[in-house]
C-alpha cells in the first residue's frame, strides 16, 4: 500500500462551533458542509487538496495522511482516502507560536528588518516555536511507524525545520510557498537555515527566481520551480441576476468603474497605497476601489487568533476618511464563489499592490475573467507579465505609478480588452491541470 | 509388534541412565528457551546501540548460555567437566583478548561522547592522517581526505595520540550528546532547554541557533545531540558543565512531572 503524509499548519477542514471530544476520530461524511465545517479558503489547501484527490485518483497513491495544527476540532477526521490529523498545542504555546510565526512572515515579505529577525529568533518565544514544530513531527514519525508512508511532503516556511527534526531517511519534500530571498537573509541566521533547508530532499518553490536564492543559499538537493495552480472550472460568469445583486450590495453605479483588489487584509498587501492611488485616479475617472477578502487562518477566530486583520481594515477606511474618499472605497470582506465571479464579472481593471507576494494566484484568477491587471513587481507572478502584452507591473510603494496606470487601462478600452485576452492566454500556465501534472511529476521522482 | 521390541530394549537400559538421558535433554530445551528469551530481551534493551555492537553482544550472550547449559546437560550424564571448564576460561579468555580492542573502541568513543573535540563536517589530523570527518561510530571514526580515500581511524586511538581540528573555528562549537528514557516528553525537554540556551545567549556565538537533533529512537531510549557555538573560548569549560548541569536538572523536573 503506497502512502503518502502531507504537512501544512493551515488544516483543509475549518469545523464550526465543534463542541465534541478534542481525541475524537470522526469521519466527515456524518457531518454537514457549511453548518459543520467549511473547507479552508488558504492558497495552500486550494492547491494541495486537488493534488491529493489526483494522486489517488492516478493511483499513485492509496491514501493520503494530513497533518495539520487544528484548534477546536476533533483529533482524527476521514474523508474518503484522505485522513487529517489534528495536532493541538497549549494556548499560550499557540499564542508565541503565532506571534514568532507572523515576525517570520513579515520577514520574508520585507517588513521587518534584518536585525529584528535575529532577535526573534533568540526570544523565549522562539522555543515555543520549536515546539509546535517538534509536536507535529512527533506525530508524523509515530504515524509513519505504523503506516510506512512513501513520501513525507512538507509545505511553507513555518514548518521548516520538520524535515530535520523527522529522523527519517524517506524522501522528503518540501514546499516553500512565499518569496525567497537571499539577500535579505541576515548572515547569523543563514547557517540555520541551510542546515534546514538541506534536510529535504527536494523542494519546489514558486518562481525562477526564488529557485535561483535557494542555489546561492547553498541548498544542494534537487529544487524545482511549480506555478502555484486554481481550477479554473470555478471562475466563471455567473448569472446577471448575481452581478446585480453584487452591485446593489456595493452600491456600485452603473457608470462607475470598479478597481478590484483581492487580498488578504494584511500590511503585505499593502491595500492603502490603492486607496492613496485612487484619489489620483479619481481626477481623471469615476471608479470605486472594491477589497475582497478578510484574514488568513492566522488571524481568523478558529485559527490563531491574531488581529491583524482588524487593524488593516481601519487602516483603509481611516485613510478612505482622510482622503475624502469613503464613497469611493468598499472593504466587502469574505465574498462566496459566486460573488467573486460576479466581482470580477463587474471589475473593469484588477490590481495586485503587494510590498511582497509568493506569487499572486488572484492575478490569474483575473486574467480567467480577461481582465486587464496592474501586479506590484515584488510579487512572484510578475514574471509572467510581459510589459504592456498581458499587464502592468509597478513599484509598489509608487501610487502615482499606479494611478497612471490605471487611468491607461480604464480610459482606454480597446487596450484593456487586448491585456485581458494576453492575460486570459498566460493563465493556461497556472491552471490545475499544468500544476497537477508538475507536482506529479516531481513527486514521482522520489518514488 | 515393533512396540513389544521396543520395550525389550528398555529392559536391558538401567532406568537411571534413562532418567540422565531425558534430565540432559529438558536441560538442553531450556537452555534453548532461555537463550531465546534472553536474546530478545538484549534486542530490545540493545535497540538504540549501534548494530553491529548489538549483534556481536547478543552473539557472545548466547555462546555463553549455550556452553553452560551444555556443561550442566552434560554433567548430569556424569561426565567430568573440570578438563571441559578450564577449555571453556581458556577460550573466553582467548575471546576477551582477541575483542580488546573493538572493546577498547567502544570504551574510547563512550568516553570521548562526554566532550567530542570534533564533529562529522570537520577536519581533523590524527597522526599522519588529514580528511573531513564523515562517519563517527562506537568502533572507529571515518575521514574522507583529499584523494577521495577513505581513512578508518580507531576510536582508542584519540585516546592515545594527539588530534588537531583544523576547522576554522573549530573550538567554538559544542556538542553535547543527550540520552533520555523515551517516556519522557521530548518536546517539553527541548521546550525547556530552548529557553534556557536563549537565556544565556550572551555566552553564545549569535551566528547559529542551538539545535537538538534526535540520533535515534528506540523503545526505551532516545539518543540526542545539542549543537551550539560559543563565543569565549575561556568559557568553554564551564558553559559545557552548566548546559549539563541545566540538562540533568531538566530531566528530573519531568520525571516529577509524570
Amino acid at each position: 500500500m503506497k502512502r503518502i503524509l502531507i504537512n501544512t499548519q493551515s488544516p483543509p477542514i475549518r469545523f464550526i462551533n465543534y463542541k465534541g471530544p478534542s481525541s475524537a476520530q470522526v469521519d466527515l461524511n456524518f457531518f454537514s458542509p457549511d453548518i459543520d465545517y467549511v473547507i479552508s479558503t488558504g492558497g495552500v489547501v486550494r492547491m494541495v487538496l486537488p493534488l491529493l484527490e489526483s494522486l489517488i485518483n492516478q493511483n499513485y497513491f492509496d491514501e493520503a495522511y494530513w497533518v495539520s495544527l487544528n484548534v477546536n476540532a476533533p483529533e482524527k477526521v476521514s474523508m474518503g482516502k484522505i485522513f487529517l490529523n489534528h495536532v493541538m498545542i497549549p494556548e499560550q504555546v499557540l499564542k508565541n507560536y503565532g506571534l514568532i510565526k507572523e515576525e517570520l512572515w513579515k520577514f520574508f515579505h520585507k517588513l521587518e528588518k534584518k536585525e529584528k529577525i535575529i532577535e526573534n529568533i533568540w526570544r523565549e518565544e522562539f522555543a515555543d516555536f520549536i515546539y509546535y514544530n517538534r509536536i507535529v513531527a512527533e506525530r508524523i514519525f509515530e504515524l509513519d511507524k505504523k503506516l510506512d508512508f512513501d513520501i513525507f511532503y512538507i509545505h511553507d516556511f513555518q514548518q521548516l525545520n520538520i524535515g530535520y527534526m523527522l529522523s527519517s531517511l524517506k524522501p522528503k519534500l518540501f514546499r516553500w510557498h512565499i518569496p525567497f530571498l537571499e539577500e535579505i537573509l541576515p548572515q547569523e541566521w543563514r547557517t540555520n537555515l541551510s542546515i534546514y533547508l538541506n534536510s529535504y530532499d527536494g523542494i519546489i518553490v514558486s518562481t525562477k527566481n526564488y529557485l535561483e536564492n535557494l542555489k546561492t543559499l547553498g541548498y544542494n538537493g534537487k529544487s524545482f520551480v511549480s506555478y502555484p495552480y486554481i481550477d479554473p472550472k470555478i471562475y466563471k460568469k455567473p448569472e446577471e441576476d448575481i452581478i446585480k445583486e453584487f452591485c446593489s450590495k456595493y452600491d456600485i453605479k452603473y457608470e462607475e468603474k470598479v478597481i478590484l483588489c483581492i487580498a488578504r487584509l494584511d500590511y503585505a498587501k499593502n491595500q492603502p497605497i490603492l486607496v492613496k492611488a485612487l484619489k489620483e485616479i479619481s481626477k481623471s475617472v469615476d471608479a470605486k476601489v472594491i477589497f475582497v477578502g478578510n484574514g488568513s487562518f492566522s488571524s481568523s477566530k478558529q485559527g490563531l487568533g491574531l488581529s491583524k486583520a482588524d487593524l488593516v481594515r481601519s487602516m483603509i477606511m481611516e485613510l478612505a476618511n482622510e482622503l475624502d474618499l469613503k464613497e469611493k472605497v468598499v472593504i466587502a470582506g469574505y465574498l462566496d464563489q459566486k460573488m467573486l465571479n460576479a466581482a470580477y464579472t463587474r471589475a473593469d481593471l484588477f490590481v495586485l499592490p503587494s510590498i511582497l507576494e509568493g506569487f499572486g494566484l488572484v492575478v490569474v484568477e483575473a486574467w480567467l475573467f480577461k481582465k486587464p491587471v496592474i501586479v506590484s513587481k515584488n510579487a512572484g507572478i510578475s514574471e509572467l507579465i510581459r510589459e504592456g502584452e498581458n499587464g502592468y507591473t509597478i513599484n509598489p510603494y509608487d501610487y502615482n505609478e499606479i494611478a497612471e496606470k490605471a487611468i491607461e487601462l480604464l480610459t482606454n478600452e480597446e487596450k484593456a480588452k487586448r491585456l485581458g485576452e494576453e492575460g486570459y492566454k498566460t493563465a493556461r500556465l497556472c491552471t490545475i491541470e499544468e500544476g497537477l501534472k508538475k507536482e506529479i511529476d516531481i513527486i514521482s521522482l522520489f518514488l | 509388534m515393533k512396540i513389544l521390541i521396543d520395550l525389550d530394549i528398555f529392559k536391558y537400559i538401567p532406568l537411571d541412565i534413562i532418567y540422565k538421558v531425558i534430565v540432559f535433554f529438558v536441560i538442553i530445551i531450556a537452555t534453548w528457551i532461555i537463550a531465546i528469551i534472553i536474546d530478545k530481551i538484549l534486542k530490545q534493551l540493545l535497540s538504540g546501540t549501534f548494530p553491529a555492537i548489538s549483534a556481536s553482544i547478543r552473539r557472545v550472550v548466547g555462546i555463553f548460555i549455550w556452553i553452560l547449559g551444555s556443561l550442566i546437560a552434560l554433567s548430569q550424564v556424569g561426565l567430568n567437566l573440570e578438563i571441559l571448564l578450564v577449555v571453556v576460561a581458556l577460550a573466553g579468555i582467548g575471546a576477551i583478548i582477541s575483542m580488546r580492542h573493538v572493546l577498547e573502541n567502544f570504551v574510547a568513543k563512550y568516553f570521548s561522547d562526554a566532550y567530542i573535540p570534533f564533529n562529522k563536517g570537520d577536519v581533523i589530523k590524527v597522526g599522519n592522517y588529514e580528511g573531513e570527518v564523515i562517519e563517527i561510530n562506537p568502533v572507529a571514526t571515518v575521514l574522507l581526505n583529499e584523494k577521495g580515500e577513505m581513512i578508518s581511524i580507531p576510536n582508542s586511538i584519540f585516546m592515545k595520540k594527539i588530534s588537531v581540528n583544523l576547522s576554522p573555528a573549530a573550538w567554538k562549537k559544542v556538542t553535547i550528546p543527550i540520552v533520555l528514557s523515551s517516556d519522557i516528553n521530548f518536546a517539553e525537554f527541548e521546550n525547556l532547554l530552548m529557553k534556557y540556551m536563549f537565556k544565556i545567549k550572551h555566552l553564545l556565538d549569535e551566528r547559529f541557533q542551538p539545535i537538538l537533533s534526535i540520533k535515534s529512537k528506540s523503545q526505551n531510549f532516545i539518543e540526542a545531540s545539542l549543537i551550539f557555538m560559543i563565543n569565549d573560548k575561556n568559557k568553554k569549560d564551564i558553559i559545557i558543565n552548566q548546559v549539563n548541569t541545566k540538562i540533568s536538572e531538566i530531566i528530573e523536573t519531568l520525571k516529577k512531572k509524570k
